[in-house]
């Protein structure tokens, strides 16, 4: 139950996060490698609080 | 290949009939858990390790008796180690030594990655200054967890198991119920991220003096009663980096090699709740599942190795540029 939730909200934030990268490489393509790079960045932090609360379902 | 052999290692279970669909968790927490027992027996290892814990006050079957034998994942990690060092040092020393300065097969790889996290991580997160006295140690994350995840698809302790099963030698049968990643190992994942947080610590001190370091994790210029709510999230913080650091690799790791192992099981259990016919049917989508689910892994092994050495560099160069 725990993992299913937090999977949820993990989806929901790279999913945002992938949305904002694909518009932002559209509008200017030329600066692709950075926004690439800060892009992996966001989705660990977000995949980072994920993992804590999977691991916190697991163990309680 | 893994799942391959470790199938085979399940189908010895299954004709001496004991496979039941309980065992399947079982059997996947096997396999990326470490060694129950100890692979060599040495006696100095034995007798330093009784005498650190006698020192410390720990008994023989305390929870934290510290236990210096070579157990698999300890085995696998010198292996690691010799494996990453080896490769890479007569990698570089073909290339210094080749008058004409063309990259082998090998080395056009390892280039692109060197120069990859050189060019997007270092240089933009580090600082184009600092970033040459921090290069070595993010270079060194990297291709050790590179090696290691990548050394977890090779099944060395999986072929073990199955010859241990086939023979029915027991005693090469427990210490190799298969799975090497040592990466999926939380020990060994939280030792290197308390590298890493030991070298964003020192970079902080190294820069600003000991006590600037400290006055810098909160950001300056807050009205007074803030503090009391930003200093323990900082702190807080602080804690939490290497934690996730040590979470996201190992459970990553782990995840994958359970799904794996799980893929497979499906088979054994269909067969053994349903009949022979419905394993055979569900057999070519375990296999193709688990197969797919290995190509994945792949890229999580290298993607998994990326992050680690990405989030080194960011907290190093978090510790050096304060202002943003």
């Amino acid at each position: 139950m725990g993992a299913g939730l937090a999977v949820i909200g993990a989806g929901i934030g790279i999913g945002l996060i992938g949305y904002g990268v694909a518009q932002a490489i559209a509008r200017q393509p030329e600066a692709a490698g950075e926004i690439r790079s800060q892009t992996f960045l966001l989705a660990i932090l977000v995949e980072g609080a994920a993992i804590l609360l999977g691991l916190l379902s697991l163990v309680l | 290949m893994s799942f391959c052999l470790y199938s085979g290692a399940m189908l010895g279970e299954k004709t001496t009939g004991k496979w039941t669909m309980d065992q399947a968790p079982q059997y996947a927490i096997d396999h990326v858990a470490n060694s129950p027992k100890n692979l060599f027996e040495f006696e100095i290892l034995d007798n330093l390790s009784q005498k650190i814990s006698s020192f410390l006050g720990i008994s023989s079957d305390s929870l934290f008796y510290i236990d210096l034998g070579i157990t698999k994942h300890v085995f696998l990690l010198f292996f690691v180690s010799l494996i990453t060092v080896t490769t890479i040092v007569t990698l570089i020393q073909k290339y210094i030594s080749n008058k004409k300065n063309i990259p082998s097969k090998f080395m056009s790889i390892i280039e692109m990655f060197v120069i990859y996290l050189r060019d997007d991580v270092l240089k933009n997160f580090i600082g184009d200054k600092e970033y040459r006295s921090w290069a070595p140690l993010v270079y060194t994350i990297f291709f050790f967890i590179l090696f290691g995840n990548l050394l977890g698809l090779v099944p060395i302790f999986d072929l073990f198991g199955l010859v241990g099963k086939i023979s029915h030698i027991d005693s090469i049968y427990i210490f190799s119920k298969g799975g090497n990643t040592v990466t999926a190992n939380v020990n060994v994942t939280f030792a290197i991220a308390t590298i890493t947080f030991c070298a964003f610590i020192f970079a902080g001190i190294k820069k600003y003096g000991f006590i600037q370091h400290w006055k810098n994790l909160a950001p300056s210029g807050l009205p007074w009663p803030l503090y009391f709510v930003v200093v323990p999230i900082e702190f807080m913080g602080l804690f939490i980096r290497p934690l996730a650091l040590t979470l996201r690799l190992a459970g990553n790791m782990m995840g994958g090699h359970i799904a794996l192992v799980i893929f497979i099981t499906f088979i054994f259990s269909a067969t053994a709740e349903i009949g022979g016919l419905a394993g055979l049917g569900i057999a070519p989508f375990s296999v193709s599942l688990a197969l797919g689910l290995t190509m994945l892994e792949l890229l999580v092994a290298v993607i998994q190795a990326y992050v680690f050495a990405l989030l080194t560099a960011v907290f190093i160069g978090m510790a050096i540029h304060v202002d943003h």
